[in-house]
């Protein structure tokens, strides 16, 4: 597996946890209202969601839940179950809202607990409801038939019921979004005035949309849409799919490039040098575990390697100003500087060493071209010149990220609308002082119980989501622990700060995703004890963040302003002093 | 003149602390009484009495010729929808799993589901008692009458710290169309219309109160008296009918407090109603048309300050000697 599929799983699973997150953002980082128990509605939108898709229950198996509405027209169909179970997550959200929302604080976050542990044993101990403790399996994602994109497969479309061929259509489905999510980024990113290549590529991007004054997202759907139907046009007329995987993901890098660039400008010389420092020493301390023979070794040397590069940090921030002072700007540059490294390099180490050149270049295009998948047995065949022959496909993977990554940005956008609305300023009041806000003539507790209708909706929306994505629920993944992942996540980047909770989604899960490479490392009978120990890591990154960023990694951002302005007005603020040390990424 | 505010025989006590007495007085429309007294004697009590944030043991007030606990209650619509959408969600509830999950016939699904509805309306009258008596002495509905134009500010200035100070005076105002979820996600352009009145009422609030270059400035961040002036600013944006000022000017310079003064009483011709508590008696003694003296709990005497100035009373409970 190219490190592309593995990276493309993770973008998945960071875009569900972080529209889980975003219910939690909203109802504590917007409204103060900690909510313990989230972890239910995640669970009620997945299950409500999966009996939308389910054939009816057979009584002559071992199976049995409560209903299976797959086989009914219009209704039997992930759509309606997506949109059910977010209904229904915030209807539930609402009920369990109205008794509790009036308790205080902590009283309303263990009542909440307690409601989700009960969801959780309902399902647990209800063998009829949802086949108790066992795995309810039998469904799969919608449209996974059609994939891996090769054969000239015919498409349905659901409501109008014309045929179309298979393989275009959703390629242009997935290319139009990942353009679009691109151009989205890059139009955030752009300062016509003084970043020339952003600008240049944005307009290129959007098709020459850019040119009019259509706002940010008219441009990226105008220039999605452009971009997808171009594809699907090509690979109509010609199996076509490696130039159009091509220019697709070249197009993404270009935008990364554009993104990472206007990062680098902000860095000083010697900021970015001792970022890469940080980078390398990261991936030095962590060779033991690979290429260490014994055990012991692994563990020692890599620990004693980590407690020196942590060792240098902290000196440096306690004996160098510069480096304090943009000391989260330094980890930025070296986290860029280790992914890269791991992204690109180390999975040519491999074939290099063996002496094979076009296997390390194959590996290479692998990682560049990652819209697409190689290898594999089933594909189109190229033959591309220096690379010898490639099968070539696009799998199941690729189109569910395009879905995740529209949903996820969609979710931010909602965020992004509601705070900075006079309800998203109600909320903030309500989150500093509730008696202010009854003095102005407003009542809490309606914004409250919105707040947690909106909220736990999000977590129902994450739960279908998620069943659509692991294809089989049990009982024991809506463990309290859920919540308090989401909570984390929340609290990494900034607990009232929309974008933080995308940035704390990804740490969360490249900490996870590397012990687990790193856990592969270790002899069979000691993995599991690897992977336990995360959750006591885990505990400790919560404590880290608590006390030395109670702000979050990007801060607290302002939403003072509405979005319709595009711009937030804010400028450098003294005498904060959580933003004073980087925290001004917005 | 009439009386805009009625206060009659008003108590309250705390444990064994009684901090309210039967007080009784008169506030009239376009005037602004000063409320003065000894500490202890129960001015922020009575305050927090006649703004609806306690429950006054015993007596009565009224403003506008009506009784606060009638203008603070739900309305009968409230009561219609919350009382409703309970009963129907339980109702339907109870209807599709007896239909759906426990197979019972389409009659007898009917029948749950009406039961369900009676149940859950009966929760929401149940839930709405059980608040009642959750919250003890504290009144969780005040903002019923700052809708209805009685306002105040609190003697620890409560700003919301987190936001910045123009964004705390543009919460105030009532009727705001965005602060509705629908309106803010789907008519965006009205919306943005009126925030940008709004910005415009709160920057001239600021800069009348000269503190609009701290007008993006994080509230927390602001100094004492800043922060009265704020509070003050964001009572005003309310656009209210009675005023209650808890000590508007502890804290705020001589400068500042004058113009300030001069402010109140120019609102007061227009035809605000103020009533402030302050321990400053110049202040006090200048801007009241009326005063009324407190002591532990009870109205000692009420008048205009030459009056009051003189008051042998007055003078042995709060004056002191000159």
């Amino acid at each position: 597996m190219a490190v592309a599929d593995v990276v493309i799983s993770f973008v998945v699973v960071v875009g569900i946890y972080a529209i889980l997150s975003y219910g939690l953002t909203l109802k504590y980082g917007h409204t103060g209202l900690l909510d313990f128990g989230h972890v239910g509605f995640f669970l009620v939108g997945a299950y409500v969601s999966v009996f939308f898709v389910l054939p009816p229950d057979d009584p002559g198996d071992f199976t049995a839940y409560v209903a299976g509405l797959a086989d009914v027209p219009v209704v039997g169909n992930w759509l309606v179950g997506i949109v059910v179970a977010t209904v229904v997550a915030g209807v539930i959200g609402g009920l369990v809202a109205l008794p509790t929302i009036r308790l205080r604080e902590d009283y309303l976050a263990i009542t909440v607990l307690g409601v989700s542990v009960i969801f959780q044993r309902f399902v647990q101990a209800e063998t009829w409801f949802a086949n108790g403790p066992d795995a309810l399996r039998g469904y799969s994602p919608p449209l996974k038939g059609n994939f891996p994109l090769l054969l000239n497969s015919e498409l349905t479309l659901p409501v109008v019921g014309a045929t179309v061929p298979a393989t275009p259509t959703l390629f242009a489905v997935t290319a139009a979004v990942v353009w679009a999510v691109a151009l989205a980024v890059l139009g955030g990113e752009r300062d016509p005035a003084t970043r020339l290549p952003a600008s240049s590529l944005y307009f290129a991007g959007s098709f020459g949309a850019a040119a009019g004054d259509l706002g940010r997202g008219r441009v990226a759907a105008v220039g999605g849409i452009v971009a997808g139907t171009l594809s699907g046009g090509v690979l109509l007329l010609a199996d076509a799919i490696l130039p159009a995987g091509v220019v697709v993901s070249l197009f993404v890098w270009a935008v990364v490039l554009v993104v990472v660039s206007a990062r680098v400008d902000r860095l000083g010389r010697r900021e970015w040098l001792a970022g890469i420092g940080l980078g390398t020493g990261l991936l030095v301390a962590l060779l033991p575990i690979p290429y260490a023979g014994s055990v012991a070794v692994k563990i020692a040397g890599t620990l004693a390697l980590l407690t020196a590069l942590v060792g240098g940090f902290y000196r440096a921030v306690r004996t160098r100003e510069w480096f304090a002072a943009g000391k989260l700007r330094i980890i930025g540059a070296g986290s860029l500087w280790f992914v890269s490294v791991w992204y690109f390099v180390l999975p040519l180490v491999g074939p290099l060493a063996g002496g094979d050149l076009s296997g390390a270049l194959r590996t290479l295009f692998a990682n560049l071209i990652w819209a697409l998948a190689f290898g594999g047995d089933v594909g189109v065949d190229y033959l591309v010149t220096g690379l010898g022959r490639l099968t070539v496909r696009v799998d199941y993977q690729r189109f569910l990220l395009a879905g995740v990554l529209l949903f996820m940005l969609g979710a931010y956008y909602l965020l992004e609308l509601t705070a900075r609305s006079p309800f998203g300023r109600v909320l903030r009041a309500v989150r500093n002082d509730e008696d202010v806000v009854r003095s102005l003539g407003k009542d809490p507790f309606v914004y409250k119980v919105q707040s947690m209708v909106l909220g736990s909706a999000l977590g129902g929306f994450a739960g279908a989501l998620w069943a659509m994505y692991t294809q089989g629920l049990t009982f024991v993944t809506f463990a309290p622990r859920v919540t308090f992942i989401a909570l984390l996540i929340v609290f990494i980047g900034g607990a009232s700060n929309n974008k933080g909770t995308i940035l704390g989604a990804a740490v969360f899960w490249a900490f996870q995703q590397a012990t687990i490479q790193l856990a592969s490392f270790f002899p069979p009978a000691l993995r599991v004890n690897v992977l336990a120990f995360r959750l006591a890591a885990m505990g400790v990154l919560f404590l880290v963040v608590l006390y030395y960023l109670p702000d979050g990694v990007l801060g607290r951002a302002d939403y003072s302003t509405p979005i319709a302005d595009g711009t937030t007005a804010a400028g450098p603020r003294d005498g904060v002093p959580a933003r004073a040390d980087g925290g001004d990424d917005e | 003149m009439s009386a805009i505010l009625e206060v009659e025989e008003l108590r309250k006590s705390f444990g064994g602390i009684v901090a309210v007495d039967g007080a009784t007085f008169d506030i009239e429309s376009g005037s602004i009484t000063g409320l003065i007294g000894p500490n202890g004697a129960g001015k922020t009590t009575t305050f927090n009495l006649i703004s609806g944030f306690y429950e006054p043991d015993g007596g009565t007030v009224r403003y506008d010729g009506r009784e606060l606990q009638d203008l603070m209650a739900p309305s009968s619509d409230e009561r219609l929808v919350w009382g409703g959408a309970s009963g129907l969600t339980f109702g339907s509830l109870g209807g599709v799993a007896a239909f759906g999950l426990a197979g019972l016939g389409t009659a007898a699904s009917l029948g749950v589901g009406a039961v369900g509805t009676g149940l859950g309306a009966g929760l929401y009258v149940g839930q709405e008692a059980a608040k009642q008596a959750y919250d003890g002495h504290k009144n969780s509905r005040p903002f019923m009458l700052a809708r209805e134009g009685l306002a105040r500010t609190f003697q620890i200035t409560r700003e919301l710290g987190d936001m910045t100070a123009r964004e705390n005076l543009m919460l105030a105002p009532q009727a705001q169309s965005g602060e509705n979820l629908v309106n803010a996600w789907l008519r965006r352009g009205a919306v943005a219309r009126e925030e940008a009145d709004l910005y415009d009422r709160a920057t001239g609030m600021l800069e009348l109160l000269e503190i609009d270059h701290v007008a993006d400035e994080r509230a927390g961040n602001l100094s004492g008296g800043q922060r009265k002036l704020l509070e003050l600013g964001r009572v005003l944006m309310l656009d209210p009918q009675l005023v209650l000022l808890d000590e508007p000017v502890a804290g705020v310079n001589p400068a500042l407090t004058e113009k300030l003064m001069d402010r109140i009483e120019t609102l007061r011709d227009e035809g605000y109603t103020f009533c402030i508590v302050e321990h400053d008696m110049e202040v006090i003694m200048n801007l009241s048309d009326t005063i009324v003296v407190m002591n532990e709990g009870k109205k000692l005497v009420q008048g205009p300050p030459e009056e009051i100035r003189r008051n042998q009373r007055v003078v042995d409970a709060y004056l002191g000697v000159d």
